[in-house]
């Protein structure tokens, strides 16, 4: 599919108001418009850039408000609009031909941030990305005053790879997260602890250390002397101390409420937290749970249409009764329907109820494990209740309240929730909240009690007790962690081996693309200069930096450089032009529109030619509208191209009531008289471009059959295309007329011999090969006294032709031939 | 109009890459392949979509300790 504009008319944007607004490129696509300074021919590239733009901005506005330095998007609407209450707008009508399709889209000015593309112009943007409306400071602006990383969005962008650059971005971000969240901090701290209740006599993490020292301790008041090996061990060991503890007290008769409850929240956290404990009940619980709901979903697949069982239980009784002549239910004979035989049906109905009936199981066993995990939760609920106020007891404040919230946390989490994949994020959660709370801060609260009127080692080995518990503890999240240490490295590596990958593909994507791009880049440059003092320009994109650096070999290969340092302003401005051109041929081909606004400014003649050459030759197949201030570019152009299907337009004036003055090119006699007095090289195209149109509209009013079909291929025509069938129309018209008032004239005679009709148009630029001006001069000479032959005697005004009557005639009445 | 370049668009490019060399389980985490998928191999990408990309492999770190515990 590919794009072209058919009609455009711009509204109330910048200079321009209603009229000069309007194209119409069905015919001719391409224009010229030729305007002296301050014209308003820049308000059209405004009023196409605003229209293609995806978020509504023109780039040399800004974003800014009325009052900003730019003006902002409220400088492009005119200035009288709000006075004349014209609404702003931009109207296109695009074409495709293949498949025909015609779309009418306009564009009303917005001024407000949230101004999205038409929906009839985003897909068509999407597809053609790359710049299209080319300003002077664009040129120079992308080689010079952009940094890599704006040139690298910039570059992104037109290639359609914003998406690749969002998800490399996000990439990155997931890396660096990633690391963020690797547990060393909780480490370090949780290592801390171990440090500071082993009264700094352990520095490393050495679990055998560890270990030995918790055993040294332990061995002060147990006999038989213990050895731990394990963290399990240490459990074990810390229960003995605790029994020991507790029959000194006996012994003693010591035994207090504060030891029976501080034993009582020994007993929970034991019970709690080993293992086949409450918590873990609970999680195993919620495991099974989601298990068997993930099984009713398997079961219910299988058994697509449940709703009906019923209805299968009764036929299977009907069917099971013996054979049946039709389907029971829409009575069709068995031959006729679907399954084709009552066998058939018999057996599907079986294997559905056989499903119907693994769904039931599956639910039933949901439903028996979604009560075993309430059951559980409700213990665990219990214990937490008994826990604060035991707590509560032994005046350990920031206790209960965490238990407490826990607790209520747990009673609400099923209200409205009847799947356990419903509940499970935030049960696991809360599981991880109890075992924080009783693994970590209680055994710090229970350190922290102190038995009134103990005996000395009991005091002594109570606070052992409660240091054992701690580092036990720590011991165990430290073991934790180290697990989810080693797990996350794993993750990150495999995370970064992919995103490796893809970041690996995604640059080969791009330098594939910019390799085509920059050979492109660097013919179109040496077309424009066509010196040896660029042998190379190089695009390097770098997607891991999000940098694109443009650099040229300077008068050398090897001589790498920046260009902005050593290239002249036109050689700037050329990388420019070059890379925009390239890209908009590379990556608009479904919708191949160029906007080139004054881009010559800084070439002398011979550059501007080269351009001119670079226009008509390598945008042949693009629809281009250029406007230029520069009227030797303006007539290059149309040396080159009037005869290919381009429209030439001058505007010359401007006024702010009525916008900028569009005239068409086609010059009146006394125009091309003052070109051939002027010796101007382009009055031999004028004095053609006039005889074409002249016999043109003579063929039309003379019902004159030419070949040559007026739209789309107006550019094919010649002048003989026109001639022979108009002298032959002429033939036929009564009275004897051509041989009488035509046919001895002798600028009929001049023209009708002269063989090089169809040369002279195109100037010579050496007068001494080809004496075109003379020539010029004489064709233009005897045809303007040829068109007279066609004027009224008496009034001067054209003859009309009667085709019925085959016969001349003028409006005025009178006598229309000289006597 | 010159030469006609061929190159793939973004989404072509992951579904290329996840359909075929990524799925290659020996040498990549298939898990966690997915999840990237999930985040940024779609259509629309969530403008914080690398942040939950890390909390979802993080909470895959979790689970797998949990698991491994099991």
């Amino acid at each position: 599919m590919s794009w072209s504009i058919d009609y455009l008319s711009i509204q109330a944007i910048k200079g321009v108001l209603v009229e000069a607004g309007k194209f119409d490129l069905s015919k001719k696509k391409s224009i010229a418009l030729f305007a002296p300074n301050s014209c308003g021919k820049s308000g059209y590239a405004d009023a196409l850039e605003y229209l293609f733009s995806p978020d509504g901005e023109v780039q040399h506005l800004g974003k800014g408000s009325v009052d900003s330095e730019h003006g902002g998007k409220p400088a492009l609407r005119h200035v009288l609009a709000d006075e004349l209450e014209i609404d702003s707008e931009v109207k296109i009508v695009l074409r495709s031909d293949d498949p025909p399709e015609i779309r009418e889209v306009t564009r009303l000015l917005t001024i407000g941030r949230n101004d999205p593309i038409p929906k009839g112009l985003e897909d068509i943007v999407k597809i053609a990305p790359a710049h299209r409306i080319l300003r002077q400071h664009d040129l120079r602006r992308f080689v010079v005053d952009m940094n890599p990383q704006d040139k690298y969005s910039e570059l992104s962008r037109w290639l359609g790879l914003e998406k690749l650059t969002e998800v490399l971005s996000h990439l990155t971000t997931a890396e660096n997260q990633l690391s963020k969240i690797d547990p060393d901090r909780e480490f370090t701290e949780r290592f801390k602890d171990i440090i500071e209740h082993t009264n700094n006599s352990v520095n490393s993490y050495d679990l055998p250390t560890i270990l030995k020292w918790c055993s040294e301790q332990s061995n002060k008041y147990l006999a038989p002397s213990v050895k731990i090996d394990s963290i399990k061990e240490l459990s074990t060991c810390i229960k003995s101390l605790q029994q020991f503890r507790n029959d000194l007290f006996k012994v003693s008769g010591a035994m207090n409420e504060t030891l029976k409850t501080k034993t009582n929240l020994e007993k929970y956290v034991n019970d709690l937290t080993e293992d086949s404990c409450k918590l873990n009940n609970c999680e195993q619980a919620l495991k099974n749970a989601v298990g068997a709901e993930n099984q009713v979903d398997v079961a219910k697949a299988e058994a697509k249409e449940s709703v009906f069982q019923e209805v299968w239980n009764s036929s299977i009784n009907l069917f099971n009764k013996g054979p049946l002549p039709v389907c029971p239910i829409c009575l069709t004979p068995w031959d006729k329907t679907e399954v084709g035989s009552q066998a058939e049906v018999f057996t599907y109905l079986t294997t559905s109820l056989q499903s119907l009936v693994s769904l039931k199981d599956a639910q039933d066993a949901l439903a028996k494990s979604h009560d075993i995990l309430k059951t559980s939760t409700r213990t665990l609920e219990t214990y937490l209740r008994n826990l604060a106020t035991e707590c509560g007891k032994l005046g350990i404040k920031d206790i209960p309240p965490l238990a407490d919230k826990i607790r209520s946390d747990f009673q609400i989490i099923f209200e409205g929730k009847t799947l356990p994949t419903h509940v499970q994020a935030e049960y696991t959660n809360l599981i991880d909240q109890s075992k924080k709370l009783i693994q970590t801060n209680l055994p710090v609260g229970l350190l922290s009690i102190t038995i009134q009127g103990t005996p000395e080692p009991a005091t002594d080995l109570d606070r052992l007790i409660g240091h054992l518990e701690i580092i036990q503890s720590a011991l165990s999240r430290l073991q934790e962690l180290e697990n989810e240490r080693a797990e996350y490295r794993i993750i990150k590596a495999s995370f970064s081996l992919i995103a490796s990958k893809i970041q690996q593909e995604a640059a080969s994507l791009l330098n594939e693309v910019v390799t085509v791009l920059q050979a492109d880049l660097e013919q179109l440059y040496k077309k424009i200069h066509p010196t040896v003092d660029v042998p190379h320009v190089y695009l390097k994109p770098d997607t891991s930096t999000k940098t694109l650096s443009l650099r040229i070999d300077f008068h050398k290969n090897g001589r790498t450089l920046p260009p902005a340092g050593y290239l002249s302003e036109a050689r700037i401005n050329t990388i420019g032009l070059a890379l925009f051109i390239s890209c908009a041929k590379l990556f608009n081909k479904e919708f191949p529109f160029i906007f080139l606004d004054d881009i010559v400014s800084s070439y002398d003649a011979d550059h501007r030619a080269r351009i001119a050459d670079v226009v008509s030759e390598n945008l042949a197949d693009f629809q281009v509208i250029v406007t230029t201030h520069d009227e030797m570019f303006y007539n290059m152009l149309k040396s080159r191209l009037s005869d290919k299907g381009w429209i030439f337009d001058r505007i010359t004036d401007w006024t702010l009531e009525q916008g900028p003055k569009r005239e068409s090119d086609l010059l009146r006699p006394d125009q091309i008289t003052s070109l051939i007095d002027k010796s101007d090289p382009n009055c031999g195209n004028a004095v053609r471009q006039y005889m074409e149109e002249w016999l043109d509209g003579m063929c039309g009013k003379y019902c004159a059959y030419t070949l040559h079909k007026r739209p789309p291929n107006d550019y094919d025509r010649t002048l003989f295309d026109f001639w022979g069938p108009f002298i032959d129309r002429l033939k036929k018209v009564k009275g004897n007329y051509f041989a009488s008032r035509v046919a001895g004239q002798q600028s009929y005679q001049r023209l009708s011999a002269h063989s090089i009709i169809n040369y002279y148009s195109h100037f010579q630029a050496n007068p001494y090969k080809w004496p075109s001006k003379g020539d010029v001069e004489y064709v233009w000479t005897e045809f303007q006294a040829f068109t007279k032959l066609f004027q009224c005697h008496s009034c001067s005004k054209t003859l009309q032709y009667d085709r019925d009557a085959e016969k001349l005639y003028c409006t005025c009445g009178k006598e229309i031939f000289s006597p | 109009m010159g030469e006609k370049i061929q190159y793939k668009s973004t989404s072509e490019l992951l579904t290329g890459l996840f359909d075929k060399e990524l799925a290659d389980q020996v040498t990549y985490d298939s898990e966690v392949v997915a999840i990237i998928r999930k985040h940024l191999g779609q259509n629309s990408i969530h403008s914080r979509a690398g942040y939950k990309l890390s909390e979802e492999l993080a909470e895959l770190g979790k689970r797998r300790v949990k698991e491994k515990r099991q």
